[in-house]
């Protein structure tokens, strides 16, 4: 094979280094060989759109950091994609040691944003390994090497060589990549533009340099470009012109969690705690020691943890990895054999499929890593960062790494201000700054208070909220408006959240927001969601004393026409069961809305009390729900006190008065007590139980009692009892003596109980 | 007698018996390479015997992941015992009796676990005939299995250990640690027997018995534990499914095959109630029965031996069916009925000739 000869020729002008992504063994080679044959220029997949920042790189940042691009589609898409570096990546490792050297360096990739529009479902996490791994031939090599999976053969082959020379890695990665890449099921689309794209970006620098260039590309694309160079331009390789897109490009911090959540297509090397630690051990010399500083940690972890440990166990381990790692033919203990040394040697319990295990999760959080990246002062970050950060110093909110707590009176305008940069946050996904306590839509509080407090994902996470605009304010409502768009299936309910979510973020809505909410609570067809969402509406529209939608048309408007959709569900809900408490919760939002906006509502007195009547007459209606429309009636005025007492009748058997009952008292609860007919009926039909039926009927009466506060059901007591000689509350006449005596009998009598073991003194 | 003429006569010959061929081979390549002392194979041709080689054309017999039976083979060479955990038919003996052929050469060293084992059972017994005119000596001991495995280096399976009381169990706790037996009895040399290099032990454990008879800490410590696990990839439980039904009715006599598309049907079936979860996604109850592969063999097998004694020859779902209620239901009421609705939620929504069939044979479920 040609290719093969040429592109391991450390004398051609231009050297291919094929890498995997985040792999330390390329990194480590790919320093010593620009150390070696000093190139003139280290191109390097990389985004090319982010060259006017690049020296950016260079400042003193904390590893893992991450480029983070983003874009927005002509159909709206926003989409961001990342390149993250760690101390270890060979893209990183070849950036430092290019200034090093004094070379050009440069990144030669396509821009995410015409990737972005290329790709069908465009791989985010841009250093993934998707491309690898899947080919026929990485399953024939394992086979025949007798590994597990591409991670395990890549280790084998690469990872775990001590004595590999750049030569060496180019030869074998070579040959691996080149097999890899004619063995792919397909290759995308956006791949053959990228490339296209990159030969462009190596011919230019072929222009500029006659030294030496190396080219730093994961190696699916090395002997691509190879060939490419050796041709005559391919009618694909035009120049770059730029789509016109609302874009941008900024470094964020990153951090070993989120490389190692990565997951399917998007997943990169695993582990990489793991290799971080193999890297520093290779920077210090002491490579062969990986496994025990692993080994040893682990067990301070699980002690930790109240795990117990012991040196045997350890030394079991240990033994159990080496060996391991000479049946495996590894040079040296590796990721696999430490881990599978744990699972023979520790764990004695049956394994889950899912391998977790306490022993197991500590080491693979040792393995994930646990490093948060910083980017270093003067490091320039997107407009919203910026705003944000400058906002939350102008109005004293900054989060500290220390939790503090903010109370805001809402009836103050400054607070009400700072109140809106909260929710605006809070919305926009900012982590670290939580509500606590009730929220002003619950209860009559015009008060909030917030914990606010500095988190690791706070710097990430400004930066990359940019995507949805370039202000809080802009970014907030850009994230709501997703949010309402993204709802799936119709919920009244969130719809109606949203819209206090923009009340709460102060912001004035156009009408066509007005109309999303309005579609998504029409195609609500659950009673339940609907007459939540009213209740929110309600709030807004009515009670709100600090958010300024009191009597807004819009809010009126979504109010009026989710009261008819209410209604109409009503109408159709039919008979319910074992939802009684939601059920009333409804009817009582639909009735306090009338009550309350009666005139802005389109369904008039009449048509609103025959819905009622109607169910009021429907003999197949549960209990609950015929004691719910009663107490409305009665609400309204419009009950006949004798149909009422009709139905107490007709729901009299003990299973079913309480039922009623509830539904009555929970809707009616203060017209009733002006009823005392009704009391007295009551206490009829209750004195007229038999002992047992009285049982029966207990313990929904209780539920039905418990929604008068302690002074009604004192005052309902006192009006039963009006006219008798009895007084609920009489005082006990017992004599000294009587009192004496059963108080002697019930002590001898638990004393009995105790001597035989039935009774234990607390 | 020579070697093929046992294998044909046996019911069930031993690993060594039956792939006597592919041990030679791998004896010869192994050459003198180093190895654990005592061990007839390296560790690299243990694997390979165990998991199959296309090169040296070694059949492969256990499906499962490498890391899982590399950690078995190691554990093995070092001083701990190994101990298989696992649900019931996962083919825990199975891979014992492999391991054991392939690293001492014998299998045949087995202990079975019971309510019933004693201490006797375990390490020597007495021939009281000669014990009463000879007195304890050498000719009046016998030996069990796990004597003899020390005496000769070998390897020692002890089956459901769990099922034996507590104290039988730590019988094994001095000779797992100091490797060394102690014969009161006797006298001199004789009373300590020092295990050669080459010993270990190979224990399974059910782990759906586990409430029989717990292990004490003491020797859980001197055991590796590895848990064997149902093959999760219904594609090569399918393949060894086929084979292995097809291959044990050939010896039985019996051309009856089962055919991919039945094999497809039932290792979906049993792969399904196993999960308690359809390929589509739907959740299902689980049988009390274990749904394990070794069973989806044997109901191939019924089926086939069905077919050919009763029927034309060809196996059909309706044979499966009927199988899969005498020797995998044992005739639980409960699982039956969780069949009967398996049967008319899922089944009866499938394409295909033979699930048509199998939805067709319901009647059997009555």
């Amino acid at each position: 094979m040609d290719i093969l000869q040429g592109i391991t020729n450390l004398d051609e002008q231009v050297i291919f280094f094929p890498v995997r992504h985040h792999s330390p063994k390329a990194a480590g080679l790919i320093r010593d060989l620009a150390r070696e044959i000093q190139p003139d220029a280290i191109l390097i997949e990389g985004p090319a759109d982010y060259m006017p920042q690049f020296d950016e790189l260079y400042l003193n940042h904390l590893m893992p950091i991450a480029i983070y691009s983003y874009v927005r589609l002509l159909n709206g898409q926003r989409l961001g994609a990342f390149y993250p570096f760690s101390v270890y990546s060979p893209e990183w490792q070849a950036i430092l040691v290019g200034k090093e050297i004094g070379a050009d360096v440069q990144f030669i990739d396509m821009p995410w944003a015409e990737l972005a529009t290329m790709e069908r479902e465009p791989i985010v996490h841009r250093y993934a390994d998707s491309r690898l791994g899947q080919s026929g031939y990485v399953k024939e090599l394992c086979d025949e090497l007798g590994v597990d999976g591409f991670d395990a053969l890549w280790d084998k082959l690469f990872e775990v060589q001590t004595d590999m020379t750049p030569q060496g890695y180019l030869d074998r990665a070579h040959v691996f990549m080149y097999h890899l890449r004619e063995t792919a099921h397909f290759i995308r689309q956006s791949d053959i533009a990228r490339e296209a794209f990159m030969i462009t970006k190596i011919r230019d620098a072929l222009d500029k340099h006659d030294g030496k260039i190396l080219v730093v590309t994961g190696g699916f694309h090395s002997s691509a470009l190879y060939e490419r160079l050796h041709e005559d331009p391919r009618e694909d390789e035009t120049a770059y012109e730029p789509v016109e897109l609302d874009r941008g490009i900024a470094l964020t911090p990153y951090s070993y969690q989120r490389l190692d959540n990565l997951t399917g297509y998007e997943s990169g090397m695993p582990n990489p705690g793991f290799y971080h630690q193999v890297w520093v051990d290779a920077e210090l010399d002491s490579d062969t020691d990986t496994h025990r500083t692993l080994l040893k940690q682990t067990a301070l972890m699980l002690r930790e943890r109240k795990q117990s440990v012991t040196p045997a166990d350890l030394i079991a381990v240990d033994t159990t990895a080496h060996a391991l790692a000479l049946l495996r033919g590894h040079a040296r203990v590796w990721r696999r054999d430490l881990i599978d040394g744990i699972i023979s040697a520790l764990v004695k319990d049956e394994l889950a499929y899912d391998f977790s295990h306490p022993f197991l999760s500590a080491i693979f959080e040792l393995f994930r890593g646990n490093l948060i990246g910083r980017l270093a002062e003067g490091t320039s970050v997107p407009p919203l960062a910026e705003q944000i950060n400058e906002t939350l110093k102008n109005y004293e909110l900054e989060p500290n790494p220390t939790s503090r707590d903010v109370t805001l009176d809402l009836m103050k305008p400054a607070d009400l201000e700072r109140s809106r940069i909260m929710h605006q946050l809070r919305v926009l996904g900012v982590p670290g700054f939580t509500q606590k306590g009730r929220r002003i839509a619950d209860s009559d509080e015009t008060s909030e208070t917030w914990s606010l407090r500095w988190l690791p994902e706070f710097d990430a996470a400004i930066i990359e909220r940019t995507i949805y605009g370039a202000t809080l304010v802009d970014a907030s409502r850009a994230r709501l408006h997703e949010n309402l768009g993204d709802i799936q299936n119709p919920n009244a309910t969130h719809a109606s959240k949203i819209l206090l979510d923009a009340a709460l973020m102060g912001m004035p809505e156009s009408n066509n927001f007005y109309r999303g909410l309005a579609k998504v609570i029409g195609d609500d067809q659950s009673f339940f969601t609907v007459t939540k969402a009213l209740n929110t509406l309600l709030f807004l529209y009515r009670f709100d004393q600090v958010l300024g939608t009191s009597k807004h048309t819009n809010v009126g408007q979504l109010l009026s026409d989710t009261f008819t959709h209410g209604v109409w569900l009503l109408q159709t809900l039919g008979v319910v069961q074992d939802r009684d408490k939601e059920l009333l919760d409804g009817l009582k939002a639909l009735q306090e809305t009338y009550e309350r906006c009666g005139d802005i509502l389109k369904i008039g007195r009449d048509e609103f009390v025959e819905l009622f009547m109607s169910i009021s007459h429907d003999d197949t209606q549960t209990p609950v729900m015929r004691g719910g429309v009663s107490g409305v009636l009665l609400l309204l005025n419009e009950a006949d006190d004798e149909a009422i007492l009709q139905d107490m009748r007709y729901f009299s058997q003990p299973e079913q008065l309480g039922d009623f009952l509830t539904g009555l008292f929970f809707m009616a609860r203060e017209p009733i007590q002006r009823h005392p007919d009704m009391l007295e009926r009551i206490d009829q039909l209750i004195t007229g139980y038999a002992d047992d039926d009285f049982l029966v009927a207990v313990p929904s009466l209780r539920l039905a009692f418990s929604f008068f506060t302690p002074r009604e059901k004192h005052h309902i007591a006192h009006q039963l009892f009006e006219g008798t000689d009895v007084s609920p509350y009489q005082a006990l006449q017992v004599d000294y003596n009587a009192s004496m005596h059963v108080l002697a009998f019930e002590t001898a009598l638990f004393k009995q109980l105790e001597q035989y073991g039935l009774w234990e003194d607390s | 007698m020579t070697t093929s003429e046992t294998k044909q006569d046996l019911q069930r010959p031993s690993a060594e018996t039956l792939y006597a061929d592919e041990l030679k081979k791998l004896i010869e390549q192994d050459g003198d390479a180093p190895r654990p002392e005592g061990w007839l194979l390296t560790p690299r041709s243990v694997l390979k015997f165990v998991l199959g080689d296309r090169k040296l054309k070694i059949e492969p017999k256990f499906v499962g992941e490498r890391s899982f039976i590399e950690r078995c083979i190691v554990a093995l060479a070092t001083n701990r015992g190994l101990m298989m955990i696992g649900e019931p038919g996962t083919a825990k003996s199975y891979l014992s009796e492999l391991l054991a052929a392939a690293i001492s050469g014998e299998s045949t060293l087995t202990i079975q676990g019971s309510a019933g084992t004693t201490e006797d059972n375990i390490k020597y017994s007495w021939n009281y005939s000669l014990l009463l005119a000879e007195g304890p000596n050498e000719r009046s001991l016998i030996r069990a299995p796990l004597f003899t495995g020390m005496m000769e280096g070998k390897i020692v399976r002890f089956e459901e250990i769990t099922r034996c009381p507590v104290e039988v169990q730590d019988t094994m706790l001095s000779i797992l640690s100091d490797r060394v037996m102690i014969v009161p009895e006797l006298d001199g040399d004789l009373r300590t027997l020092y295990a050669r290099k080459g010993f270990n032990v190979i224990a399974t454990a059910n782990t759906r018995d586990r409430g029989v008879n717990d292990m004490s800490a003491a020797l859980k410590r001197r055991f590796n534990f590895e848990t064997v696990r149902p093959i999760p990839d219904i594609q090569q439980e399918m393949e060894l499914v086929e084979r292995e039904t097809n291959k044990q009715l050939s010896s039985a006599g019996i051309p009856s095959t089962l055919d991919p598309d039945l094999t497809e049907v039932l290792v979906t079936v049993f792969h399904e109630l196993r999960e308690g979860k359809t390929g589509e996604g739907q959740g299902i109850e689980t049988l009390s029965t274990v749904m394990s592969t070794a069973e989806a063999v044997s109901v191939g097998i019924a089926a086939g031996i069905h077919a050919y004694y009763y029927a034309d020859g060809t196996i059909s779902a309706d044979h499966i069916v009927q199988s899969m209620i005498g020797s995998a239901l044992k005739d639980n009421v409960e699982d039956m009925k969780k069949l009967r609705h398996y049967f008319n939620v899922s089944v009866k929504e499938r394409k295909g000739k033979s699930w048509k069939q199998l939805y067709d044979a319901r009647r059997h479920l009555n």
